[in-house]
């Protein structure tokens, strides 16, 4: 079974679209106890880190032991759900999941971006090329992008699984897989087939694909 | 970016329509659009999805309920940013847009609420507030029409500089006389495009040369079509096989 942590984000109700059109099983997630019910969380969000941060806070979706449950689990970020497995972010106050420790998501512009705020658009996602061969295909796609801030690609020289898209001068994570976590920064509810692809293939629950 | 074929569908009274000359020319209801139209196919191939609302309801601040439903039919099965204009007249209006899912709205004649504008913007983002304008050539020269062609507005670049002043995110330009005709694009329109924003340009583009010309101009990032006829069957696949064999930047599929 899969579980949409609810957010509240304006985006859940694509998401669960595309799951319907798929006929992909799914329930919400509303508290901690609901996640036992789950093998694959999937962490939505649109808007600002804080927003979605102070949902979490306020289902009790925060804090060591939800983070403890979601380790047990497969986990998939999108968008402001992959920002918000970082530490901290240039857009809010509050401390995100700290995932990854000291990794601060930045405005694009501060990370060399020379275009106009928010990346809007299709843009093109490039899969390191010591990614896993199956994730290359569903991820070297164009996707759709809705977003102001991001990871800047440098922080990921040590690792192996992610993909990075271009965007007037700045390089950012679009992409990575760390443990159990995969995360998004492009919306593939509004992605057109490739994004129908991308759900088919990380929702798929007899073929491990994570 | 990629570049973007935008399509444009207009909605009244429960059913869907396209454009010619901007008299509207009814294709059928939502379910008749996926059974006879295969608007799945269609939506495959296209990059944005264009809503606009001509329901005769100008002053009433709330979206029909009918035409949610109709949205929100439409939501379950195209997977692609959806953009809804007509009637924008108010910030409530606007939330529910974005409720149903679209990405961005479209102002029109509603251009001269400025205060309106300024409102949108702030809230939601330039990005998701867009001017759509309509222009016609007389006597040589571009000139902009609201309240749907009827009404005479502004010499075309004042409109757009005004749109430039009111921070939209895009400028969507229609030719009323080309609309739907499948003629080609207006090439007058291109040195009016000089602002770094992102321009669609739309009526008359039918052909895959139409839209390479189009796409090569500096500052069009997308082209809006409404001539659905031009491309039953695998129209719009075989279009965008062109414009990748053309060098054009646009989204893999």
């Amino acid at each position: 079974m899969i579980g949409i942590i609810n957010t509240e984000a304006q985006n859940i109700g694509s998401i669960i679209n595309c799951l319907k059109y798929l006929n992909i099983k799914f329930i919400l997630i509303n508290k901690i106890a609901d996640i036992s019910k789950v093998n694959l969380v999937i962490l939505p969000g649109v808007g600002s880190f804080d927003f979605v941060i102070k949902n979490l806070k306020k289902k009790k979706l925060f804090g060591k032991k939800f983070i403890k449950k979601l380790s047990e689990k497969k986990v998939l970020g999108i968008c402001v759900g992959l920002q918000i497995l970082f530490s901290k972010s240039d857009e809010g106050r509050e401390n995100g999941l700290e995932i990854f420790n000291n990794t601060k998501v930045r405005k694009l512009n501060k990370i060399g971006c020379k275009g106009p705020l928010p990346h809007v658009g299709f843009n093109e996602v490039k899969v390191n090329k010591n990614s896993n061969k199956d994730f290359q295909k569903v991820i070297n796609n164009d996707f759709y992008f809705v977003h102001s801030y991001g990871v800047d690609s440098k922080n990921f020289r040590n690792f192996d699984d992610f993909g990075i898209t271009s965007y007037k001068g700045c390089k950012i994570i679009s992409y990575f897989k760390y443990k159990n976590f995969t995360a998004v920064q492009f919306h593939p509810e509004k992605s057109g087939k490739v994004g129908l692809e991308f759900f088919k293939y990380f929702c798929n629950e007899k073929k491990n694909n994570f | 970016m990629k570049k973007r074929i935008i399509f444009k569908l207009y909605y009244k009274s429960d059913h869907f329509y396209l454009s010619r000359n901007f008299n509207l020319q009814k294709v059928g209801d939502y379910n008749w659009l996926f059974m006879n139209f295969n608007f799945k196919n269609i939506a495959d191939y296209i990059d944005e999805l264009v809503i606009l609302n001509v329901e005769n309801e100008k002053n009433e601040k709330t979206l029909n309920t009918k035409f949610k439903s109709n949205i929100k039919n439409l939501a379950k099965k195209t997977f692609i940013p959806i953009t809804i204009g007509g009637g924008i007249n108010s910030l409530y209006k606007v939330s529910e847009c974005f409720e149903l899912g679209a990405e961005k709205i479209i102002i029109n004649s509603g251009i001269i609420n400025t205060k309106l504008v300024n409102q949108l913007t702030k809230k939601f983002g330039s990005q998701a507030i867009i001017c759509s304008i309509d222009y016609k050539e007389i006597n040589n020269l571009l000139v902009s029409f609201l309240l749907n062609g009827n009404k005479k507005y502004l010499p075309l670049s004042n409109h757009i500089k005004l749109a430039n002043k009111l921070n939209f995110g895009e400028i969507f330009l229609n030719d009323i006389d080309r609309d739907g005709t499948g003629f080609g694009l207006n090439n007058k329109i291109y040195k009016h495009l000089d602002k770094k924003i992102p321009y669609v340009v739309g009526g008359g583009a039918a052909k895959h040369e139409h839209f390479i010309e189009g796409f090569n101009k500096k500052n069009v990032t997308g082209i809006s079509t409404g001539n659905l006829f031009n491309f039953i069957g695998d129209g719009l696949k075989n279009l965008r096989k062109q414009l990748i064999l053309s060098h054009i930047n646009i989204r893999r599929i």
